[in-house]
This record gives structure tokens, C-alpha cells and sequence, in this order.
């Protein structure tokens, strides 16, 4: 049953990892998540080391973003102009985090930033996913609570190089995609997330997109910058396990339609607190990982000398 | 609808058009147009939205079902306007969410008052429709009105000859 990863070079059951990738492909199908923020913390707390489980999990991103894209291409939900120029900012801050990936590696301290990067990710995500849970639980309590207006960012409007986007019927500064698009990438490259979970409120709030069109347009950009992330990971890091990947991907296509068939039957907000709990809980492990006393203190390896 | 209608509308009959994206869309409006405007009868527009995917966000969720269906009333209204202009009085305007097939089988079962569903065929290599395909095939002898097929292709001088 053991498997041998051989970029993470350790040896782990193929039972755990197709169950691990079918969690992750569970959440996703029930919550609409990539599934790939879930799966890091869980690829680390079974010895995965943490450069190749961030690295590895930008090739299950590609895999359960694609065939969404493609549905979403088919609907014509996707805002081709915003996306490239969503895409390019994508682009450079992927390749701008890969070459910092590369130096903190180089000076070990990876591993500190990942966990940290996720500590902190995953905190905020659940203590806002817990809020707004617990938002929808009174709602449906009481229906007649004022819901709040969406506000109007004015700020925005102001900034030069203003571009017309007909499909999403909008008038800004190419800037806005363009930022957006690099921090998203700098984030996908170090933490091996999506993105969809920032880049998605971000495009309805900022930039003002209608939201049917920022669910396909954000999987453009997810797409092909985690491709781009996968590309200089494995070819300028070598911290792609290809045998770790495929195995979750195996897990993650069971996994998703058993999560879609479940979410139509529960109700959401109850579902979805107990999903900001499970983010909690994973984050409260992460920070004891952090500072508990190791099993072994010291550990042998090969010095790696810089360029 | 209040009562006076209420009781005209059980002795007319109504005629039930789904509405959708397709070309072929203007073709069975037309007939059922034209056959409710003989008989004295009325349209019934059905108009079914996809439910939205989950979001990982409820608030996005939310936004994206309220966008969704501002769309398919918008839809739904336009080709209202269309019925209103040929038939001259306004459909009866049927809203749901789901999937096609189950919610136009549900609302024949509920809806009483309709007496014939009026569905066009496509004209394309890949057959008449999911909807014509089905319904007329495996669901046919379980409905509970009659059920009229108009070939998509036709123009509207041969859908007015045999209308």
C-alpha cells in the first residue's frame, strides 16, 4: 500500500492520499471552493513538506478549475478582455512569487512561510465564514433584519489608463485587474491557492463586475496562472510531485459529485459553520505545529549552497 | 388574478411555451400565439433558471441567485412583450428554478388550465431539443394536456397557414 513520493521523498500509503484529494474534492463540490487551501494543511499534517505540498497543489487546482472554466466559456460568462489583462498582472506576480519561492528556499525558510502564509489565511477565512454563518442563521431567523446595501468605491474611479470592459459593462482604470490580477498571483505561487476565495469577492466589490460574469472570468485567471505556478515550480523549484498530484486529482474527481449531491440536501449555513470550524481548527494545528517542541530536534540534511 | 378571471380562465384554454435561448423559441410562440387567438384562449410562458452553483462565500451565493434571476425575469418579460403584440393581451408568466424538464413536468401536474404545451423542434444536426426529445418520447403518455410539436424551421407565412 506504501507509495514512494519522489520529489517529497517520503513514503505514504495511496489509500490516505486518494482519501485526502477525495476531502478536498467533498468541500469543493459542496461549498464551490478549489479545494486547494483545505488540502495544503492536510498534506503537511500527514509529513508532506510543506514546499512540495504548496507546489503539488497547483496542479489539483488546475484540475478542478478546467472543466468549470469550460462550462463557464460555453455559458459566455466569461469577460475575455478583463481576464487577460486580470491575467498578465496574474502572470507577472505568479513568476515575481516563484523567484521568491526560490530564495526563501534557498535560505530555509520555506517551510516558516508557509505555515505562517496559512496560519493566517486560514484564520481570517474562518472567523469570516463563522460571521457570516452565523449573519444567515439570524436572517432566516428573523427575515425583517435591514440588509446591508452594497457600497460604492469611489476611490476607484479616479485612477488613469481607463479601459472599457462591454461585457461586464464597466468603465475603470486597467490598473484595478491589473494589481488585483499580480497580488492573486504572487499568493498562488507561495501558498498554492486558487485564489477564488479573495479573487471573487474582490472582482464584485472593487472592481464592480455583474457576478455571474466574475465566476468565469476568475477561473481564467485561476487557470492559467496556476498553470504558469505548476510550470516554474517543477522546472526552477523541482518541488512538483507528480505521483502526489495524480493521486489527488484521482481522490478530487470522486470526491466533487458526491459533495454537489450532499449540498443540494442540507441547508448551507449550518454546513458552512461547521466548514469555518474545521478552517479553525486546522489553523489552531498549524500554530501548535509551529511552536511545539519538535520530536527531533535536530534534523541531518545536505546543505544546499546558493548560486 | 381575481375571481371573475379566475373562472374565465378554467373554461379557456391556455397554451404553455417554455421559454429558452433557442431560434426555434419564435416559432412556437407564434403558433401558440395564433391558436390561442382563434379559440379565444390565452399564452402561458414558462421560464426555468438554472440554480446557481455553491459559492464558497453565502454572500456571493446570494448575489449570484439575485442576478441570476433578475436575467430570466428580464428574459421571461421580454418575450412577453412578444406574446402581448401578437395575441394582444398579456401571457401568463411562470417563473422557476431548477432543472427544465422536472419543473415544466411539475407545473403541467399542478396547473390545471393548461391545455396544450407547445414545443419547438431545432433544426440542427444534433436533433430537436433535449426538451422535444424527452417529452415527447418517455414523458408523452404521462402528461395530462395535449402536447403540439412545431418544426423550428418553419417561416412565419407557413406557421400563419397552418395556425
Amino acid at each position: 500500500m506504501e507509495v514512494y513520493l519522489p520529489i517529497a521523498e517520503i513514503s505514504l500509503t495511496w489509500p490516505l492520499l486518494l482519501a485526502l484529494g477525495g476531502v478536498a474534492g467533498v468541500l469543493a463540490g459542496m461549498f464551490g471552493v478549489g479545494g486547494g487551501f483545505l488540502l495544503t494543511p492536510l498534506l503537511i499534517f500527514v509529513g508532506v513538506p510543506p514546499a512540495v505540498a504548496v507546489a503539488t497543489q497547483a496542479n489539483q487546482v488546475i484540475a478542478t478549475s478546467v472543466s468549470g472554466l469550460l462550462t463557464q466559456f460555453q455559458r459566455g460568462n466569461v469577460d475575455v478582455r478583463m481576464g487577460l489583462i486580470m491575467l498578465l498582472g496574474g502572470l507577472f506576480g505568479s513568476t515575481a512569487g516563484i523567484w521568491l519561492f526560490g530564495i526563501l528556499k534557498r535560505i530555509g525558510q520555506i517551510d516558516l512561510t508557509i505555515a505562517i502564509g496559512y496560519v493566517v489565511l486560514l484564520t481570517s477565512i474562518g472567523v469570516l465564514m463563522l460571521i457570516e454563518s452565523v449573519r444567515t442563521w439570524r436572517r432566516r431567523r428573523n427575515p425583517e433584519a435591514p440588509r446591508r446595501k452594497l457600497h460604492q468605491h469611489y476611490l476607484v474611479h479616479r485612477l488613469p489608463l481607463k479601459m472599457r470592459f462591454y461585457k461586464s459593462r464597466l468603465y475603470i482604470s486597467a490598473l484595478l485587474p491589473l494589481g488585483l490580477g499580480f497580488v492573486i498571483g504572487v499568493m498562488s505561487a507561495i501558498l498554492g491557492i486558487g485564489g477564488g476565495f479573495i479573487i471573487v469577492p474582490a472582482m464584485i466589490y472593487i472592481l464592480g463586475m455583474p457576478t455571474l460574469m466574475v465566476i468565469g472570468t476568475s477561473l481564467f485567471q485561476i487557470v492559467f496562472v496556476a498553470i504558469n505556478v505548476t510550470f516554474l515550480q517543477a522546472t526552477q523549484n523541482h518541488t512538483v510531485d507528480v505521483v502526489l498530484a495524480l493521486l489527488l486529482i484521482i481522490g478530487g474527481a470522486i470526491g466533487a459529485p458526491i459533495g454537489g449531491r450532499v449540498a443540494a440536501k442540507l441547508p448551507s449555513f449550518q454546513l458552512r459553520a461547521l466548514l469555518a470550524l474545521l478552517i479553525l481548527a486546522m489553523a489552531t494545528e498549524l500554530i501548535f505545529e509551529l511552536f511545539a517542541r519538535p520530536s527531533a530536534i535536530y534534523s541531518l540534511g545536505t546543505a544546499v549552497r546558493g548560486p | 388574478m381575481s375571481d371573475t378571471s379566475a373562472a374565465e380562465t378554467a373554461s379557456e384554454r391556455v397554451f404553455l411555451v417554455v421559454v429558452d435561448d433557442s431560434p426555434e423559441l419564435h416559432v412556437a410562440i407564434r403558433y401558440a400565439c395564433r391558436r390561442a387567438k382563434r379559440v379565444g384562449g390565452r399564452v402561458a410562458l414558462l421560464n426555468v433558471m438554472e440554480s446557481p452553483e455553491p459559492q464558497s462565500w453565502a454572500a456571493i451565493g446570494d448575489l449570484l441567485r439575485e442576478e441570476t434571476r433578475q436575467q430570466a425575469e428580464a428574459r421571461l418579460a421580454q418575450v412577453g412583450d412578444e406574446v402581448a403584440s401578437l395575441l394582444g393581451r398579456p401571457p401568463i408568466l411562470h417563473l422557476k428554478e431548477g432543472g427544465r424538464r422536472e419543473q415544466l413536468l411539475k407545473l403541467l401536474a399542478e396547473d390545471a388550465t393548461i391545455s396544450v404545451l407547445v414545443l419547438a423542434a431545432g433544426t440542427g444536426t444534433e436533433g430537436p431539443g433535449p426538451l422535444v426529445s424527452s417529452i415527447a418520447s418517455k414523458y408523452a403518455g404521462g402528461l395530462r394536456c395535449a402536447l403540439t410539436i412545431v418544426p423550428g424551421a418553419l417561416s412565419d407565412a407557413q406557421v400563419d397557414a397552418i395556425s
